[in-house]
């Protein structure tokens, strides 16, 4: 798994690549929002429009994300949901809990 | 000359070979003694002022002085060479039962001093982030224990002989610039890298209250007993990670059996349907979880659960979320109200990246019902008698993530004939070489294809179909199947 954070318009977009399952180096997805949000930044763009797999250690990592985010006041949408995802999310009924957008456009416009 | 003088501290080493340390020893002592009486006549020569025709006579005495010097020099090294072989040799034959690394250390810098004398010496080790070297074993340091000697990798002598891979000798430590003061009365040192696999692991590093104790020869001689100090180092961490790996293995072993014992030893006898569930274990501990709760006579609870993640946490979560749903199902609530419950119960003290999937339903034997909630996991798959096919998908959020959340129950009417399959995702989501998961589909296939020939059979199909589709004997994740027909 790789991750670029980028920042829209004082959104933090972080572009997730590769696959989520797990493993020392997902430790980076917490980590980098952790510092964001350590710098202040509140508004956050999940794109996982280059996530080829992902298992249920993955999908906690999304949960804890959107639990560190929240906690912090924030908010975390995501975009480029691949249908892989999509259907993990529908089967946990995530999908009542993330925002989701087709674009990362549209989800940083959303806020 | 007189660098290796004893200081009167008799060989510590080796029982069988106490009689001829004691002659080394007693030797080196006579050797010490003559290297003192001859500096003493030098130091008397140059005091004597001799008239012009003695002077010849004189220089030639001087030169017959200092061959003798030269000559005892080189006793004294042979001596040295010899007594270092017999340490060394000790010290192998110890390396190979000894794995405290303290004793071993501490037995390295006591037959080092043996050789090469010395004030203060330590023995510093990398440590993991590789940023600080760390003193193992330490003596001279007054106020300072163990581990709380150490320098940052690049700074001080130790950090030079560590980035050079190379020995240091300083006659004198106030006039280079690389020293940093661990002890006040230190005028001169010498230190040498220790190696494993060609990389710098530490130091050996010998301080003297002496100018100009230690010579080139004195650091060939750190060299041979600091190879051997990073072979007691490398040993003794191959044994760490042994005992780690057999504690891991151990832990898992426990968890597993704990698992284990929560399942269920048998299948559970209800009016008109036929019931069989089986856990397979993969290697590693998975969260998986299923169960039969007897609610009344005619009403069976039935449960297949997954948490995410794996080992003892897992394994832990699994007994949490057993025990609380176990005592929510006798309330008699509604399964809704049930699973809002254990929903909470597991958001209170599970970590955020954690969670539970879990299927919850009540069958009535007598009336052919099911009444479920889905909490989030892979939906079961109805197979009708017709063919038809359903999926339980209706319910309500994963449990452990998120408080507060709301569930809703629903309903299936059962006519006999008809198959339920419950199961986790090793079995959908079992790969193979390339990649692709079992999958749904393939579940249905295996499904209809041994379903004529009973409950049982469709799980024994499943597995079968599942290892035909990874092409391997080992499971990547536990699989939990549930097979339930209606009779």
């Amino acid at each position: 798994m790789k991750l670029k954070a980028r920042e829209v318009e004082g959104i933090i977009v972080l572009e997730v690549k590769g696959q989520m399952i797990g493993g020392p180096e997902a430790a980076v997805l917490p980590e980098t929002i952790k510092a964001e949000i350590d710098k202040g930044k509140k508004r956050f763009v999940l794109d996982l429009g280059e996530v080829d797999r992902m298992n249920s250690t993955g999908l906690g990592n999304l949960i804890g994300s959107l639990t560190t985010i929240k906690n912090a006041g924030g908010e975390l949408k995501l975009a480029n949901v691949a249908e892989k995802i999509q259907s993990l999310l529908l089967i946990t009924k995530l999908v009542t809990i993330f925002e989701s957008h087709d674009t990362v456009d549209k989800a940083v416009r959303s806020f | 000359m007189d660098k290796s003088k004893s200081t009167g501290e008799s060989p510590a080493l080796g029982t069988s070979t106490a009689a001829r340390s004691s002659d080394d020893w007693a030797q080196r002592k006579i050797l010490n003694e003559l290297s003192g009486l001859l500096t003493e006549v030098q130091q008397e020569l140059k005091r004597v002022r001799p008239r012009t025709v003695e002077k010849e006579k004189l220089f030639s005495f001087e030169k017959q002085i200092d061959r003798l010097s030269h000559l005892l020099e080189h006793i004294e090294e042979v001596h040295r060479s010899r007594l270092e072989i017999q340490l060394i040799t000790q010290i192998a034959s110890k390396l190979a039962n000894v794995l405290d690394l303290e004793v071993m250390l501490n037995l390295i810098l006591d037959s080092l001093k043996q050789v090469v004398d010395y004030d203060a010496a330590g023995i510093f080790v990398m440590n993991q982030s590789g940023q600080l070297v760390v003193g193992e074993v330490i003596r001279g340091y007054e106020g300072f224990d163990r581990g709380q000697v150490r320098q940052k990798l690049g700074k001080g002598l130790m950090g030079w002989v560590m980035e050079t891979m190379a020995p240091v000798v300083v006659p004198d430590v106030s006039r280079d610039p690389r020293y940093v003061m661990a002890r006040p009365q230190t005028r001169s040192e010498v230190a040498v890298p220790l190696f494993t696999d060609g990389k710098v692991i530490g130091c050996l590093n010998l301080e003297s209250d002496r100018p100009a104790a230690f010579t080139e020869r004195d650091a060939e001689h750190l060299k041979t007993f600091a190879s051997h100090a990073a072979v007691a180092v490398q040993r003794a961490r191959m044994h760490k990670e042994i005992l780690e790996k057999q504690r891991i293995d151990e832990e898992l072993a426990l968890a597993r059996r704990m698992q284990l014992s929560l399942l269920p030893n048998r299948s559970p006898q209800l009016e008109n349907f036929a019931i069989a569930g089986i856990n397979v274990p993969s290697e590693e501990v998975g969260g998986d979880y299923y169960d039969y709760i007897r609610l009344t006579e005619k009403d069976l609870g039935i449960v297949v659960s997954d948490v995410a993640g794996k080992g003892i946490p897992a394994a832990f979560i699994m007994a949490s979320l057993r025990a609380s749903l176990r005592i929510e199902a006798g309330s008699r609530y509604a399964i809704s109200t049930i699973l809002s419950r254990v929903n909470d119960f597991l958001w209170e003290f599970i970590e955020p990246e954690r969670f539970v999937t879990a299927f919850y339903g009540v069958l009535d034997g007598r009336a052919r019902l099911l009444t479920y909630a889905n909490a989030g996991h892979n939906p079961p798959i109805l197979l009708r008698q017709s063919g038809r096919l359903e999926y339980l998908t209706e319910g309500g959020l994963l449990l452990g993530a998120f408080p507060s959340a709301l569930y809703h129950e629903y309903r299936v009417a059962f006519k006999p004939g008809d198959l339920l399959v419950l199961y986790t995702d090793g079995l959908s989501e079992a790969e193979n070489e390339a990649g692709e998961q079992f999958g749904p589909e393939r579940i249905i296939q295996a499904t209809k294809e041994t379903a004529p020939k009973g409950h049982r059979a469709v799980i024994s199909g499943l597995l079968k179909a599942v290892r035909t589709h990874t092409g391997r004997p080992t499971l990547q994740d536990d699989i939990t199947l549930m097979v339930i027909r209606c009779l």
